[in-house]
């Protein structure tokens, strides 16, 4: 039995939140055969949103008691935009019935500099239960 | 007689990640943001609503007596609380929130647990109760508390005992403009109108999608709702056109956030004909012009770039400055000598032309360079 759950981002820069609209948000998996699938390609909206995507995830059941197997999905989430260093988040986690936000702040390239050389990486760690 | 200081709910969090004493980066993000980060690190956003709400108090209570007890600033370190969940509670610095966990959260996160007859928030301990058991807030047995019924009181109650309180509508440290206390809706009328309503038109110019409200009259009529309920949709706070005070908060640290970046960037005009000196360095015991600009720099960098703390523009090079630079530097891939050298100088120099060129090029920036005047 499988359920599912969703993810929204919200794209912006600076502590004052300003979005960035016309960034490409990328949401990819890795298949149990260890290949990297694309689940979505999404571009944020003028809030700096990108419209909801659907992600299976394992039932809620899982979650609910010590000891089960793992309850959520993960996936990996990049997004870039002009004139910004990329982002990337590994590992974003989906809850069943659940929607996961993922803010994502992007940083201004520094002058003369090329934008792939620059990354900003965020692993997420699973819960400590 | 001592005076009794009251506690606060802070605008900003700087948190280390990683044990107090390691050499790991310190990252400053908002109160709010910081507790949802801690509350989708530690449990399943698919738990009861009771045991969700009982964790978020606990979390926030928590946090709220490191900063109150001034606890690792008292022991010369240059942030509030660490990442360690051996020594604070699990942050994350850039994960995923859950969409009930940040609506749980906006409207609780100026509440928190403390003792009868104590001021200061509780140290409210907690574990997962499974592999690690503790005098405290068992997470697992909070779920199943929940589960049989418990609301958020009772599970606490459990844990901490019967002695403890809620206190809620804590101040906001730096921000002016705080809730009523009551909610705002339609057919309401006043100053704390006119203040939401100048709010929304000042992020409204950063966020289109949010219909400005003309003219700004004070009164709470269905053009103010309309505003109102768009703005809960891109916030994810449930949009029912009511002002609680999740809505009332979340549009102030906005408002806040941009009215202080717009500032901090008119205050730029101030240092365009200075000149820095490109031979020999500033170090801490510097002084004067030269290092009022750089300090002006690295507080338009600290907007943009999280792990850079904030510095004030005084001309004085102390350990403020010293931290900063050391952040940016550590950030860069430089080494951390905390003082600037040619090197440095380039790097920062660079970043700070990127965070310009971006913001003049870029359209929807704008608003920022002509944002209005006036008394809010």
């Amino acid at each position: 039995m499988t359920a599912n759950g969703t993810i929204i981002t919200r794209v912006f820069t600076s502590q004052a939140r300003l979005p960035l609209a016309g960034a490409m948000v990328a949401f990819t998996q890795d298949a149990p055969d260890g290949r990297r699938t694309l689940l979505a390609l999404r571009m944020t909206d003028t809030s700096g949103m990108t419209a909801p995507v659907r992600i299976s995830t394992p039932p809620v059941i899982d979650g609910t008691s010590p000891g089960g197997p793992t309850p959520f999905a993960v996936c990996d989430i990049w997004a870039e935009a002009p004139g910004y260093e990329l982002s990337s988040i590994r590992d974003v986690q989906i809850f069943p019935g659940v929607e996961t936000v993922q803010d994502i702040e992007l940083i201004p390239l520094p002058q003369t500099r090329a934008q792939l050389q620059d990354t900003e990486v965020s692993f997420v760690t699973p819960q400590d239960l | 007689m001592p005076t009794v200081v009251t506690p606060y709910i802070p605008q900003y969090i700087t948190v280390h990640l990683g044990p107090p004493q390691s050499n790991a980066e310190n990252v400053t993000v908002s109160f709010p943001d910081y507790v949802k980060n801690v509350a989708s690190s530690e449990i399943y956003p698919t738990w009861e609503p009771a045991a969700l709400r009982a964790n978020i108090l606990a979390i926030i209570s928590f946090a709220l007596n490191r900063v109150y007890t001034e606890y690792y600033p008292s022991r010369g370190y240059p942030f509030n609380i660490t990442s360690s969940t051996a020594y604070d509670q699990k942050f994350i610095n850039g994960r995923n929130f859950f969409e009930n966990v940040e609506q749980i959260v906006d409207e609780i996160f100026t509440t928190y647990i403390r003792r009868k007859g104590f001021v200061e928030p509780l140290a409210a301990k907690f574990c997962n109760g499974t592999t690690v058991t503790c005098d405290g807030l068992s997470q697992w047995g909070s779920q199943e508390l929940a589960q049989q019924g418990y609301n958020s009181m009772d599970i606490l109650r459990r844990y901490y005992g019967d002695d403890i309180e809620l206190v809620s509508n804590t101040p906001v440290m730096g921000i002016q403009y705080s809730y009523p206390g009551y909610p705002l809706r339609r057919g309401s009328s006043g100053e704390k109108v006119v203040q939401l309503q100048v709010m929304l038109n000042q992020v409204a110019r950063d966020y289109p999608a949010i219909p400005r409200i003309q003219p700004v009259d004070g009164v709470f009529g269905s053009a103010t709702e309309q505003s109102v309920r768009k703005f809960q949709q891109i916030f994810n706070l449930a949009p029912d056109g009511v002002v609680g005070n999740g809505t009332w908060y979340k549009l102030v640290y906005l408002y806040v956030g941009i009215r202080d970046l717009a500032e901090l960037i008119s205050e730029g005009q101030t240092f365009y004909r200075i000149q820095v000196p490109t031979e020999g360095q500033l170090a801490i015991g510097s002084q004067g012009d030269s290092v009022k600009v750089i300090q002006y720099m690295l507080r338009v960098i600290a907007e943009f770039y999280d792990e850079v703390p904030v510095v004030a523009i005084d001309g004085i090079y102390g350990t403020g400055t010293q931290n900063a630079v050391l952040a940016f530097q550590r950030r860069e891939g430089l080494p951390q000598t905390g003082a600037i050298d040619a090197a440095t100088w380039d790097a920062l120099s660079r970043a700070y032309e990127g965070i310009r060129t971006t913001l003049v090029s870029d359209s929807r920036l704008i608003p920022l360079s002509t944002i209005t005047g006036g008394r809010y």
